[in-house]
């Protein structure tokens, strides 16, 4: 399987705000630039009307002049031919000038430094009105020699010159406002133009920018849509190939999304979709109110159900269980918004269970009624057996002197019998208290109990003259009078088959080490494992009996021989397997032979190995 | 008058071998036999064929087996020593159990000796002089109330 992409990173900003922010900025721009326009507009036109009232000025302002020279053109007409009509002229070139004059006053309002040279102008002209009246005056009181003599000689001649150089300072001032203002003019029109193309190119640039920022996200957001929509059908494809049904319910029980295994089941009845239905369009109510319980209870508490095990209905006559986990769906704020469940058939299993509980059962049965067979009996034959030999001692004490010597060693060969059936039988009781009598496991110094056996075993050791050397042993987890007894079996053993007149020698030793793998039966790999090994210079054995001497009663040597039933190793062989150890004997005949014990070092719990299954059985029990 | 020792077992081979211990050992005990709990009950309240005019005297020890037909010897030792008119009677189990739970039990009731049944007649012999000597000579018990 590929690894899933990896999901792109979300963008620093939400596209959202990439909008917002990218033509807000637009828009501004072109508000800006519009309220340039607006007011460069708006300052273009009062500048052009200024032009305009500049020039009118200006033209008033000559018609003033050519009035006051027309004016005095007539006059002079007047004092030269003392004609009347001049005079008339003279008076109407008076009257448009002072009509000129207002309107100059009034189109001139808005420059005051002009306003006052009017002001100036109006006095002047109203004083050269008044010389003009007097010099009129006197030529039509005194005639014309004097009215030209006052004409030369007046003032009126200063006066017009005055007016006319404020007439020119007006003139000159007028037009260098005209200038400045058409200069002003241009200026602005320049002024508008740059900003408005600069404004338009940088809204232009935003606007791009706006939308590469913008496309690139779209094209991030389509990529990592795609993505999640691999990972969705990638979820949705491994959902579908497992076997289980897997569903995903909302909080009121509706089935939102499930597996194939799932929608196969259940969703031709109805109309081949799942979605939106719940258990109580699949299953008989009752059973559909235990599924239901249980999705409540997830839901409500927020805990999961994990592997609960269910009993539905017989599948074709069968048992049906099955196996149900659900775990509560959390949205990103943590709050509840459905369950997601997982069910599997476990029918199957569940039988294989039955059947394994029933095959231990069975088994454990027949542990139980071998151990009960063994203990009865035991008992049972134990009975006739003390009457043989009570009844036997009757006989002998009483009947005695009337037998024959022949019927009295019959007797006794009846009696030895009986007495070997006894010991056959308390053996057989000892074999079975490995594990009836069996004591919890503890920690055993097995150097003090070998020491505790060879203190046992003084006797026979003392009398045989035999030898015997016992390594640094290890302290292990075990039964300990089960130890005592495997040491006081493997012991005796060793003392017991040898040559006669040979000095026994018996080595004991042990060792602890590691298990590397699975080597021995029972035993764990890991491990600590205690390895113990007795071994001796006696007769040894053929090694094909090297099995064959652990089983129950078997012998390889008649009682003539070596005295014994045959139980001490197939005791030793309970002991170690209760330990969960081993025991195997290597030998070859009249080369001694060396019986090697495997046991944990540790036992798992104080019973851990104990076959038994009824724990207060007792064997010797009637 | 000899003193009646009461024995109930259900074995007749054991009963016939303690009748020819008591002779064997010389013991001049009044000896008798009941073969179930039942019957060890019903002779010692006088009922059934004991009732008098029987012959059935009030014993000074009872030898009591645990496995008997009918009634068995631990339900027997909970009512002899549950009932005020006979517990004072010494009873001594005589039985082939070795097992731990049977003589806790028969303790926990209230017996006053246990014995394994041994396995030579020898060893029977002994006993029971053992147990006359002591129970007869050494002890000292309430006088019988008849």
């Amino acid at each position: 399987m590929q690894p899933l992409p990896p999901a792109p990173s979300p963008p620093r900003f939400s596209i959202r705000r990439k909008i917002v922010f990218g033509f807000g900025l637009v828009l501004v721009m072109l508000g800006i630039i519009g309220l340039i326009s607006f007011r460069s507009t708006q300052v273009f036109i009062a500048t052009a009307r200024s032009v305009a009232h500049t020039r009118e000025v200006m033209e008033i302002q000559e018609r003033t002049q050519r009035h006051l020279m027309e004016m005095e053109s007539s006059r002079r007409g007047y004092l030269i031919t003392g004609d009347e009509n001049s005079l008339r002229e003279s008076e109407d070139a008076q009257d448009r000038i002072v009509a000129n004059f207002k309107a100059l006053k009034e189109y001139t309002q808005d420059t005051p430094q002009q306003t006052l040279k009017l002001d100036r102008l109006l006095t002047l002209i109203q004083r050269s009105f008044a010389e003009q009246q007097s010099e009129i005056e006197i030529r039509r009181t005194q005639g014309l020699q004097p009215s030209v003599e006052a004409f030369v000689n007046g003032d009126s001649r200063q006066t017009r010159e005055e007016i006319r150089k404020i007439l020119a300072d007006f003139d000159r001032e007028q037009r260098a406002l005209l200038a400045e203002r058409a200069e002003l003019t241009q200026v602005i029109g320049r002024a508008t133009t740059v900003a408005i193309i600069a404004g338009s190119s940088l809204t232009f640039v935003a606007l791009v920018v706006a939308c590469i920022l913008i496309l690139r996200d779209v094209a991030a957001r389509r990529r990592a849509e795609e993505a999640l929509a691999a990972e969705h059908n990638l979820l949705l494809s491994i959902i579908d190939t497992i076997p289980d049904h897997v569903y995903v319910k909302d909080v009121e029980g509706r089935f939102i999304l499930d597996n194939i295994a799932h929608r196969e089941l259940h969703g031709p009845k109805t109309d081949g979709t799942t979605v939106g239905r719940t258990v109580f369009d699949y299953y008989q109510p009752d059973e559909a109110a235990v599924f239901d319980e249980d999705d409540r209870v997830v839901i409500e508490s927020g805990e999961s159900i994990m592997n609960r095990e269910i009993e539905v209905p017989p599948q074709n006559g069968a048992e049906a269980w099955i196996e149900v986990t659900k775990v509560p769906l959390r949205d990103t704020d943590g709050d509840i918004i459905g369950l997601v469940g997982i069910s599997a058939d476990i029918s199957d299993r569940k039988a294989a269970e039955a059947q394994l509980w029933q095959f231990a059962s069975q088994l454990e049965r027949s542990n139980a009624e071998l151990q009960n067979f063994a203990s009865v009996a035991s008992h049972d034959l134990q009975e006739p057996l003390r009457k043989i030999q009570a009844f036997g001692d009757r006989l002998r004490n009483k009947c005695g002197p009337a037998l024959s010597a022949q019927g009295l060693d019959y007797l006794d060969r009846m009696q030895s019998a009986a007495q070997r059936m006894q010991v056959l039988i308390q053996d057989l009781l000892k074999l079975s208290r490995v594990t009836s009598r069996a004591m919890p496991f503890e920690d055993c110094d097995l150097n003090e109990i070998v020491k505790a056996v060879i203190g046992d075993l003084e006797i026979d050791i003392e009398q045989k003259g035999a030898e015997i050397e016992v390594g640094e042993l290890p302290t292990i987890q075990a039964d300990p009078l089960q130890m005592r007894q495997l040491f006081q079996n493997l012991i005796s053993n060793a003392l017991k088959f040898q040559r006669p007149g040979d000095l026994p020698r018996v080595i004991v030793e042990g060792r602890v080490f590691k298990m590397k793998e699975r080597k021995t039966p029972g035993a764990l790999s890991g491990e600590e494992i205690c390895k113990l090994v007795v071994r001796d210079n006696g007769i040894g054995f053929d090694s094909k009996f090297a099995d064959q001497i652990f089983v129950v009663f078997q012998r390889l040597h008649s009682r003539s021989e070596y005295e014994g039933t045959g139980i001490g190793l197939a005791i030793c062989r309970k002991i170690t397997d209760r330990h969960g150890g081993t025991i195997v004997a290597k030998s070859a005949e009249g080369q001694g032979a060396a019986f090697i014990v495997t046991l944990p070092t540790t036992q798992p719990s104080p019973q851990a190995h104990d076959t038994r299954s009824h724990a207060d059985y007792d064997i010797d029990g009637r | 008058m000899p003193i009646t020792i009461l024995m109930a077992d259900d074995d007749a081979d054991d009963r016939r071998l303690t009748q020819e211990a008591f002779e064997e050992g010389r013991l001049i005990n009044d000896v008798r036999f009941v073969e179930n709990g039942e019957q060890l009950l019903d002779y010692l309240r006088k009922q059934g064929p004991y009732a008098p005019p029987a012959d059935a005297p009030r014993p000074g020890l009872i030898l009591l087996d645990l496995n008997m037909p009918r009634k068995d010897g631990r339900t027997v030792l909970k009512e002899l020593k549950t009932d005020p008119e006979l517990r004072q009677i010494p009873v001594v189990v005589l039985t082939t159990s070795k097992a731990d739970e049977d003589i806790y039990k028969s303790y926990d009731l209230g017996v006053n000796s246990y014995i394994v049944k041994p396995v030579t007649f020898e060893a029977l012999v002994d006993i029971l002089q053992t147990l006359e000597k002591y129970w007869f000579e050494i002890v000292e018990l309430p006088p019988p109330k008849e």
